[in-house]
């Protein structure tokens, strides 16, 4: 190969491995925003429970805001009454129990509307692709308070959480995770039901089982769950992406997710996530 | 004799809803007002208290607000019934407006303007269907007492 030759290969080598370098780029660039709108669709499916959670605590605050009103109307006309037509002090007296549980009421409600509000900012954190060291009760927290509606309507949730220590993870993406395994069970559950979390530490790792009622996975379609687009949701329910999204990430963490259903008992979701980063291990998955 | 007054009964798991109506209704009313956080506690009770109004709420964990008030209507069939809802039950208070009679559904948040005049045409309606009772019962005897006149005029004629 004369110098010219070797010279253009060179340069072909060298455009080729820019090319690939730019189609990784946007591969990995696609990932991310496809991981991004799993997650707002799964938020998105639920924008109705969270509006009809928050409805509760506004018609608290709504009613006591106007008892407020009416109360103050009340107490401005018996202290503005002209001399002598002053009822009784105990008239006046009668009011502030009225007062004092509305404000306490009023408070609680607000209470209830931010921790509601903080479940949906944990669910939409930016997420810098950082690792950090994150509790995964409180990620499982946040995620359940999403769906507290569903929980207090239908379904008992039972938490037996284990002495688990911090792991380090992207916290935003492993909400994720937990929020799509819960909308899973929560979905599989016709009626009432129940849904089991339970955490422990095995050797290196932090385990998550996610239990439901449902009626199971049928064996002939365990493999294809973690597959992109198989669903058994109806269109408006599910993308077919949530499951393959997710063990993407967990394989992200180099952790995997295995699946347990003995059809028609409901299944077991289990993460296993490593408790630090960079010690990677052979895993399998399913 | 000491003046009527209409007891109400309200059924909603949050304590927040019910401190919140009784609040209000101890300002503004004199009726009697009942609550209960559980529905099933609540069914329990009702052969105890006779209630001229009920309002309960739609979604709660033991029993839909539907339900619950069905169950009532068996214990009190007179008893005004009203559900409070979120707007995403609408369809079903409407479903329930024929399933149990229902008088009225309120959304949540609710105007508490609207929820006094609703429960006051509520307790006004039960007063009057009250009012029609007894005077169906007095009709009833002055048929009863007219018959047993005719009875001794057409013996008396015989």
């Amino acid at each position: 190969m004369d110098p010219d030759q070797e010279m253009e290969l060179r340069l072909r080598i060298l455009e080729l491995e820019r090319r690939l370098k730019e189609m990784v780029e946007r591969l990995s660039d696609a990932e991310s925003r496809l991981e991004r709108a799993d997650a707002l669709a799964t938020v998105g499916a639920l924008v109705a429970e969270v509006a009809h959670e928050i409805n509760t605590p506004l018609a608290g605050i709504r009613g006591n805001i106007d008892l407020l009103g009416r109360s103050v109307q009340k107490l401005r006309n018996l202290v503005l009454s002209p001399v002598g037509e002053l009822t009784d002090a105990r008239e006046c007296g009668e009011l502030f129990p009225i007062i004092e549980s509305a404000l306490r009421t009023s408070q609680l409600a607000c209470e209830r509307v931010v921790n509601i509000v903080e479940g949906l900012r944990r669910s939409n954190r930016p997420d810098d692709g950082q690792c950090i060291l994150a509790n995964i009760h409180d990620e499982i927290e946040g995620s359940l308070s999403l769906l507290a509606s569903e929980f207090k309507r239908r379904i008992r949730v039972v938490r037996e959480f284990g002495e688990v220590p911090p792991i380090e993870c992207r916290p935003v993406r492993i909400g994720q995770v937990l929020l799509n395994l819960l909308v899973n069970a929560v979905q599989a559950i016709d009626g009432e039901g129940e849904i089991r979390i339970r955490t422990w530490q095995d050797a290196g790792n932090v385990l998550i089982a996610i239990s439901d009622s449902g009626p199971g996975i049928p064996a002939d379609l365990r493999h294809k769950i973690f597959e992109p687009g198989f669903t058994t949701k109806s269109a408006n329910a599910g993308t077919g992406l949530g499951l393959f999204i997710c063990r993407r990430i967990v394989l992200q963490h180099g952790g995997c997710i295995r699946v347990e259903s003995k059809a028609p008992q409901g299944a077991t979701f289990t993460v296993v996530l490593p408790i630090r980063q960079g010690r990677e291990k052979e895993r399998d998955d399913v | 004799m000491s003046e009527f007054r209409p007891t109400v009964l309200i059924v909603d798991d949050e304590e927040m809803v019910t401190t919140s109506l009784r609040n209000l209704f101890r300002l503004e009313s004199d009726y009697k007002v009942v609550t209960h956080t559980s529905a099933r506690k609540a069914l329990s009770d009702a052969g105890n208290t006779d209630v001229d109004l009920v309002i309960s709420d739609y979604l709660m964990p033991e029993m839909d607000g539907i339900t619950f008030l069905a169950r009532f209507k068996e214990i009190q069939p007179h008893a005004v019934r009203v559900l409070l809802t979120g707007y995403a039950d609408k369809e079903n208070a409407i479903r329930a407006i024929n399933a149990v009679g229902l008088y009225q559904y309120l959304e949540k948040p609710w105007e508490n303007d609207k929820l006094l005049m609703v429960v006051k045409n509520g307790l006004e309606k039960r007063a009057l269907l009250r009012t029609l009772e007894s005077k169906i019962a007095e009709l009833d005897q002055a048929h009863f007492s007219l018959k047993s006149i005719q009875t001794e005029l057409i013996r008396a004629f015989m």
